[in-house]
């Protein structure tokens, strides 16, 4: 044992991190060197000062309520909603994304996985959409925003006011859209994540029913209608001139359109051809 | 139901109803556990991002995620070193889209240390009186010596040295060697002690003559114990 070996290792023999033989040769060492003592002191009173300085403050009591009240409404666990043997989510199907796409948690298999809500008609249960390459199950998270949303940031706002309350948020400047005849009013908006990015979730009451328009970038710049090829349960039709694409997603229809490179996509409580109708309608101020 | 039971033992399969409640049962505890962590997962967080509104996010989806994906943890084993594999993954691919710097940061692992470690006299200037800690002006300083580290270093040191987590589980959380660990986190420390040390020359705390020499990097405690058991 000599100095310039404790001192390579004394991050490792602080942290206990040595075997108890080479633990008791350090002491040993530590013990007959003043040299090395100091090198120890000041090691270790860094550390203590680091601990002392950046334990953070606690994390705020809001947040903790959101977060409770967020896991409460959550849906089931993966496994809990697929071994619900026909009480729980039938419709809950799991698929491998492209490798690409996979959230890299490396928690084993959770990695490659994310769950689809896919359709229960015929033809369309089983609809392989995430594991085409370059398609992703888009519309499957516009639909879990709807059926779960979150409490909005911004109560009846004002266009100016979306703007400003997105800036910094978002990478992308979100206008809400608007629809002719005054029927769908703005109610509320939110941040929100679609594939691991940041989005913006407007909620909208129309008539007295729910409607989320989540506007996202494309996860592959001047990828648009590709990302949703049509055929597999997507349908993609021009209605006054203008292409609306739509699937059923679960219970819900998702219908999106374009504007400007960002994808607006409108699912509520209403049906599909109001929903088609509403994205083919919508001005983006 | 009874009926057909005849005082047997309750049927092999749980009703739904019960079964339900069993996986509501160990989704609360899960969520409970979970919580015990909040303010470590917050701090770090907020270190990580800078931001209260990110670290805000950043929980929060690092929560979700955490329940979604629940079942893959395994009761019994390390809850809040996976929480915060999930924290660190998700800050990484939310905001840090660039991996530049990752790459950067390991290619810098193979050259040397050659920074950080000063001298005898040095040492003794910046550490208090008492021996327990930092001079507070010195101390004072560590939160924006973190904020200067790069990503990957800055979570070296929350890791090793704010939520004192081992070699093993930091190599489980970023998912690399714990002999990459070891590196990363003694480059980490030398760079924040550097920092600091720099703040001190600055104010005077330590004087420029008490700048010294600099110390050999890392070896492999393994290369150690081959050389000692082969008696050199």
């Amino acid at each position: 044992m000599n100095c310039s070996l404790f001192r390579r290792h004394v991050d490792a023999f602080l942290d206990a991190e040595v075997d108890p033989t080479t633990q008791i040769e350090f002491e040993r060492h530590v013990a007959a060197c003043a040299g090395c003592q100091e090198v120890l002191a000041f090691e270790r009173a860094t550390r203590r000062s680091t601990r002392a300085a950046l334990a953070g403050p606690g994390a705020p009591d809001a947040l903790r309520a959101r977060i409770a009240e967020r896991l409460q409404g959550a849906p089931e666990p993966l496994d809990a909603s697929l071994s619900g043997s026909g009480e729980g989510r039938p419709w809950l199907r799991v698929y491998a994304l492209p490798r690409r796409y996979a959230i890299p948690l490396s928690l084993a298999a959770a990695a490659a996985l994310a769950v689809l809500a896919a359709g229960r008609g015929p033809g369309v249960g089983g609809e392989p959409v995430a594991a085409e390459a370059g398609a992703l199950p888009l519309f499957e998270e516009v639909a879990r925003l709807h059926s779960t949303p979150l409490p909005s940031d911004v109560r009846d706002p004002q266009d100016e006011q979306v703007l400003s309350y997105f800036r910094g948020k978002v990478e992308f400047p979100v206008r809400p859209a608007a629809f002719p005849n005054g029927h769908a009013r703005l109610v509320g908006v939110r941040v929100s994540n679609v594939r691991e990015r940041r989005a913006a979730a407007l909620y909208y009451d129309v008539k007295g029913r729910r409607m989320t328009v989540v506007v996202y970038a494309e996860p592959r710049p001047g990828a648009a209608w590709q990302v949703f090829p049509a055929g597999r349960g997507l349908l993609v039709e021009r209605v006054n001139g203008r292409p609306v694409a739509h699937r059923r997603v679960g219970g819900y229809t998702v219908s999106a359109t374009y504007h400007d490179g960002l994808t607006y996509a409108l699912t509520g409580d209403m049906d599909e051809r109001t929903l088609v109708r509403l994205a083919a309608t919508a001005q983006i101020r | 139901m009874r009926l057909f039971g005849l005082g047997k033992p309750p049927m092999p399969a749980a009703p739904p109803a019960a079964q339900r409640a069993t996986l509501r049962r160990g989704r609360d505890d899960f969520e409970r556990d979970a919580l015990a962590h909040l303010d470590a997962l917050y701090a770090t967080a907020l270190r990580l991002t800078r931001s209260p509104a990110d670290a805000d996010d950043l929980v929060q989806d690092t929560y979700l995620k955490a329940h979604r994906f629940s079942h893959h943890f395994e009761a019994g084993t390390n809850l809040k070193a996976w929480l915060f594999k999930i924290l660190t993954n998700t800050f990484i691919n939310k905001y840090r889209r660039a991996t530049r710097e990752r790459e950067v940061l390991d290619d810098a692992g193979h050259g040397p240390v050659g920074e950080g470690v000063m001298s005898h006299a040095a040492m003794r200037a910046l550490v208090d009186p008492q021996g327990a800690a930092l001079e507070p002006l010195v101390a004072a300083e560590i939160g924006r010596a973190l904020d200067a580290l790069p990503d990957d270093y800055r979570t070296m040191i929350l890791l090793a040295d704010v939520e004192e987590l081992s070699y093993k589980e930091i190599a489980d959380v970023v998912g690399c060697p714990i002999g990459t660990v070891m590196s990363r986190l003694h480059r980490a420390r030398k760079q924040l002690q550097r920092h600091l040390y720099e703040h001190a020359v600055g104010a005077g705390i330590v004087s420029e003559a008490a700048a010294g020499a600099m110390d050999e990097p890392p070896v492999a405690l393994e290369a150690y114990r081959a050389r000692r058991a082969r008696g050199a």
